[in-house]
């Protein structure tokens, strides 16, 4: 009965959504709505207002600013939420059960991690630099760093992996990550311009460009390094939970 | 006016992905299969908004100098989109840990089993 009526919703849910698909003007028109209003101007000027080469970058940081700081505090408000409802684990030995399963840590993949860690964190400093004038960003580096450290505790266990990004660091490296972003934020504002402008008007017009390459490469630091601390973060935290469900109940 | 079945297969796909995770979410009584109706609503919500911004021919959002500029897709949604996925797994991470604390609890990761257990 229960399934019936689920199921009569989901059917009804799906025409309705249907019917105002098909009233929708056709995709990749461009002539719809959402490529006149404010998007022409992004991709003519963006490259002089934003600084930025990369589009989407400037929306990210410049046009979109506010947003992107959003952003970053909904992530360290879902960091805190994760550590209130599984513990922190500040004690250093962590345990899990990925240290103690049955499958020892083979040389081949120790040493393929060892070969690849390397090469993921300087492709992820590359993207992270060079994501304001091609593809990529502070997200995308962010990412890739977070998959690096997911490579080395998958190879050397829980407990080495989190001996050497150990919750303190981690916790300083996101606090200074997103002051920085506030920081560089207000900077424009001291200078006299608006919040999140990176504008010193008191600043010669020569230095201006150069400057606000700076601020905007502080800011894609900023928001790779936060991203790689929540992936890893998150990742230690739901390890080190499974570790304290298996010592309850096996005993 | 009515156009849909070639034009907007994209957004009729998004819109069956989406039900596909509303049903899910509603009917099933493990939490993780919840968790994972939730993120296949998520996904879909992406699928159409950068759909949305998809234009016929259009280069990546990226000024090459040197290069005379040709039209580009729409790179709104690709910006809001680039922040919407890392709230997604931040948020999905946080139902996932409640999760846990669930089955450290209860044994179990249903909620049908455990509304029978209080009988």
């Amino acid at each position: 009965m229960k399934k019936i009526l689920a199921l009569l919703l989901t059917c009804a849910l799906a025409a309705l959504l249907l019917y105002v698909v098909a009233l929708l003007p056709p995709m990749g028109d461009a002539d719809n709505p959402t490529n006149r209003h404010v998007v022409p101007r992004y991709l003519e000027q963006g490259e002089e207002e934003a600084g930025t080469r990369n589009i989407v970058a400037g929306v990210v940081l410049n046009y979109r600013g506010y947003d992107t700081m959003g952003e970053m505090a909904i992530l360290s408000a879902a960091l805190a939420g994760i550590f209130a409802v599984l513990g922190t684990g500040r004690k250093k030995v962590g345990n899990a059960f990925i240290d103690r399963s049955g499958v020892q840590f083979s040389f081949i993949s120790r040493t393929a991690a060892v070969l690849l860690i390397p090469l993921i964190m300087l492709f992820s400093i590359y993207v992270i630099i060079y994501g304001t004038d091609s593809p990529g960003g502070g997200f995308q580096g962010g990412a890739a760093i977070g998959a690096g450290i997911m490579i080395s505790t998958v190879a050397f266990g829980f407990n080495t992996a989190q001996n050497r990004l150990p919750h303190h660091v981690r916790m300083i490296l996101e606090g200074t990550a997103i002051s920085a972003f506030f920081l560089v934020g207000s900077a424009g504002a001291v200078g006299g311009g608006n919040f999140l402008t990176y504008m010193l008007p008191s600043l010669a017009t020569q230095i201006q460009a150069t400057f606000r390459t700076a601020m905007l490469l502080v800011l894609e630091f900023g928001i790779g390094i936060t991203v790689g601390v929540i992936c890893t973060s998150i990742l230690f935290a739901l390890l080190r939970e499974e570790e304290t469900y298996n010592v309850e109940h096996a005993g | 006016m009515w156009n849909m079945p070639v034009d907007n297969i994209n957004y009729a796909v998004a819109m069956i992905l989406f039900c596909i995770g509303f049903y899910t979410l509603i009917m099933r009584s493990n939490l993780i299969k919840k968790i994972i109706g939730l993120m296949v609503m998520q996904v879909s919500v992406f699928f159409f908004l950068v759909s949305v911004g998809y234009l016929t021919g259009g280069a990546a959002p990226t000024i090459i100098p040197g290069v005379a500029p040709s039209p580009m897709v729409n790179p709104l949604p690709q910006a809001m989109i680039l922040t919407a996925i890392v709230i997604a797994v931040s948020t999905t991470a946080l139902f996932l840990s409640l999760a846990l604390k669930f089955y450290s609890h209860y044994g179990t990761v249903d909620m049908d089993k455990v509304k029978e257990d209080k009988r």
